[in-house]
Formats: structure tokens, sequence, C-alpha cells
């Protein structure tokens, strides 16, 4: 059954792709390719085509599930096993993310709240919305990330000629070492847009809406890099830790709009929070494939504390996470981009028992009621 | 972080499982012990990562080890 429309379906991977890029990795690209630094997300989304396209062609064998039930399905041993690592994975990308929003909403917004308390209020905001389930952050991701795209475009309107285009000069001079550590350190954020496939496949992961989501989230941040490197200059944007933040603090609309990044920061910040909302969702989805009568929405508070946890205690401060991600590269590609290939391999839909077609009456009848049930306690939705 | 921000984790379990009660004991058992297991691990990792040094977070020995593998280029 079609859920969910390719319009959705591309913001929610533009979603995935952009929004947690644009805190850090802009300075970590500029800093080791300079003025080239725009050139890492065309070299990273090239990277990434390659696991699109393989999880393309898985899809076609499974129509009606999403990865992480193809995998159950097919392997229920090993493929438990494999969800578990996934787990692990999706986990660390949580607290990671948790960490993130956390310091960046108590640097720019909060700086007298403790980072705890602020982390908690986030967290409580996330559960309620991975509790409703992925139609409630689909409906956000339409709300949010048309509002972060709009206002990225009107940005060269209000920039006009504080942009200096002599700071990408040379431009067919290019520091090949630097890209490449530059691209390695973008594509670790980039590919988080390989955990759409464990959510929505099937019908609904089309290749038109995959490869349009990849093509709109690469040029939007394409983009938000260039103006950077513009309006900033290269060497101040290398030793910037929130880039895209002190970029927005560049805007002035007149002297009435002094604080237009508050404007920016509130637009941009509910964006973060239903990328992690994305985040927790896939986690819970993950632990209920693993375990399969369990319901989806009693589990999100619990693995949501121990995101939280997680958070404080996988990394010592906010520096960590920011040098972390020339490793966690190694983990992301291993798993979202070599691993699509091993399931390609390994993936095989089981053959349908003769007469399995045919559901007796009683069976549908059951369902209704489950659904009944489902709809009152709310576990229907995830 | 120290053992007193121990106290809004344990709060927020027990508000948690004030509002999902009803819910727990109609589901399937196996969801009361995710929960039980979850919630378990979240306090033992607290209490863990408050009483060891600063040095001994799971980023730095994961640093290390994915160091010894990566080449200097990247």
């Amino acid at each position: 059954m079609k859920q969910f429309t390719t319009r959705q379906i591309v913001l929610l991977g533009v979603l995935l792709q952009a929004s947690i890029t644009l805190v850090h990795a802009p300075a970590q690209a500029a800093d080791y390719a300079n003025q080239h630094a725009y050139w890492t997300c065309m070299v990273a989304a090239i990277v990434l085509c390659l696991p699109i396209y393989v999880v393309l062609r898985i899809r076609r064998r499974f129509p009606d599930q999403d990865m992480l039930q193809a995998i159950v399905s097919s392997h229920p041993v090993l493929g438990r096993m494999l969800l578990s690592v996934y787990l692990i994975i999706f986990l660390i990308i949580f607290a990671r993310d948790l960490r993130i929003i956390t310091d960046l909403v108590q640097v720019t917004l909060l700086p007298l709240t403790p980072i705890v308390v602020i982390s908690l209020i986030i967290l409580l905001t996330l559960v309620f919305m991975a509790k409703g389930g992925i139609s409630t952050i689909v409906n956000m991701t339409e709300v949010f990330v048309p509002l972060m795209i709009l206002t990225l475009l009107t940005m060269p309107l209000i920039f006009g000629r504080n942009m200096d285009f002599a700071v990408l000069r040379p431009f067919l001079h290019p520091d090949v070492g630097g890209v490449v550590k530059g691209s390695w350190r973008m594509l670790g954020y980039m590919a988080d847009i390989m955990m759409l496939p464990f959510v929505i496949f099937g019908k609904n992961y089309s290749p038109r809406s995959a490869w349009l989501g990849h093509l709109t989230g690469t040029v939007f941040l394409v983009l938000i890099v260039l103006l950077a490197e513009l309006v900033i200059g290269v060497p101040i944007l290398s030793r910037l830790f929130y880039p895209s933040y002190e970029l927005a603090r560049q805007l002035q609309v007149t002297d009435f709009l002094d604080r237009f990044d508050l404007f920016v920061g509130a637009l941009t910040v509910p964006t973060l929070l239903t990328k992690m909302g994305f985040d927790l969702y896939v986690i819970s989805l993950t632990l209920k494939r693993m375990f399969a009568p369990a319901w989806g929405n009693l589990i999100v508070w619990p693995v949501g504390l121990l995101g939280y946890v997680c958070s404080f205690m996988l990394f010592s401060n906010i520096v960590q996470i920011y040098e972390f991600s020339r490793e966690w590269t190694v983990v992301m590609v291993m798993f979202f981009v070599f691993m699509p290939f091993v399931l390609w391999l390994l993936l095989r839909p089981k053959r349908k028992e003769e007469g399995g077609g045919d559901r007796p009456s009683g069976e549908k009848q059951d369902n209704r009621q489950k659904d009944q049930l489902g709809g009152r306690t709310g576990h229907a939705h995830l | 972080m120290n053992k007193v921000f121990l106290l809004p984790l344990v709060l927020s379990i027990l508000f948690m499982y004030l509002i999902d009660r009803k819910s727990l004991n109609a589901a399937p058992a196996v969801n009361r012990w995710i929960s039980r297991v979850l919630y378990v691990i979240s306090i033992g990792i607290w209490i863990y990562g408050t009483s060891t040094r600063s040095s001994v977070y799971v980023a730095t020995w994961l640093t290390r080890f994915i160091d010894m593998w990566l080449p200097p280029t990247l």
C-alpha cells in the first residue's frame, strides 16, 4: 500500500541528509579542503549513490516490507544478530545528535539552563514525536524542511554585497588530499540518509523519490557551504564550531531585526528535532522487529532514556564528537555503504506456501480487533 | 556529570512508568522485559560512567581502536 507521496519522501531524504550535517561538518570541510569545501559534499554524494542504487534493487524483492522486516524474515537468527548491531549504531547516532543539539541549544538559546534539563526537555519532545509514529514525523518534515529551504533561498538576497567571490579563487587547483579528507568527514554525517530505507521501503521508496531526495539534499548542502565560504571567508569558517549558526548571525535585516539569527534558529531547531525524532523512531522500530510481538510505542521511552544516558556517557564533551567524525565515518561506510551490497547478495524473499494467499475470514476479523485495540492504546502507529 | 543527576533520570523513569502503566499491563510480556532491561542498563551506564575517570569514555577507546586501521591520508 502506498502511504506517502513522493514529495514527502524527498523532504524526508533532505532532512536526514542535510540537517545535522549543517551543524559541524562545513567547518571541518573548510579546514581540509579550503576554498573547495563545497566539492566535498558532491564527492560524498557520489559515493552515496552506490548504496542507494543497491537498496533500490533490494526493494524490488520486498514490495510490502521495510528493510528491517526483510532482514528478519529472510534470516531469522542471523538477521536478528545483524539488527542488534544496527541497533547499537542507531543508538550511537541518536546519542551523538542529541548531544550536538543539546549543546547547540545551550550555546545559542538557553545559556543559563543546566545541560541535563535541556537534554531531558528535548528528549520529552522527541518521545512524543516518535510515539505518534512515522506519519507525525513525515508531517512535521513537510512543515519545517520547506521553511528551511526557503530561508536558504532568501539568504543570498539579504547578504547581497557581503558575498566576496574572490575567496573561491583559484577555482581549478584543488588540494586533492584535502578534498578527500573533507569528503570523508562529510560522508560520516551525510550517510544518515541511508537510514530512510530501514523505515520506508517497498512501494513508498520509489527510485524517483530516493534520487530526488538525495539530489535536493546535496544541492542544499552545497549552497549552504558555498554561502558560508562567500560570507564568512575560508580562514574564519575553518575555525568556527557552529558555521551555519554564524552564517545566520551575519544576516542583518535593517536595524529593527538585529537578532535575525534567533528567527532562523527558531526555524532550524525544530528541523533538527524532527531528524532526531526519526532517529528515535528507527531505534524503536528495530527493537520492535527484533522482538516481534512487542508494541513499538512502549519501547520509545526506555530507548530514549538509554540514548539520553549514552549522549552524556559515550562522549566526554562536544569537542570529542567533533573530532570523532573521522573515526565514525569508518562505521558508517561499513554499515551504510558496504552492508547494502552484502544484503543484496543475501536477502531473498521466502517462497509463499501453497494457498497462503487466501486468508480465512476469522483471521481478518482478528486483525480488525487488533487494530481497534491498537487505536485505543496508541500502539497501532508504531 | 555526577551522581546527583541520576535523580532526574530516575524521576523521568517513574513519570513515564506511571503514564504507560495501563498500556504496559495490556501489552505482551516481552514489552515489560524490554523496558525493565533498558531502564537497568541506563541506570547502570550512568553509575558506571560517573564513577570512572574522565578519560574512560566509549568514544575514546573506539577512536583508539579505529585509529589503528585507518590510513593517515584520511
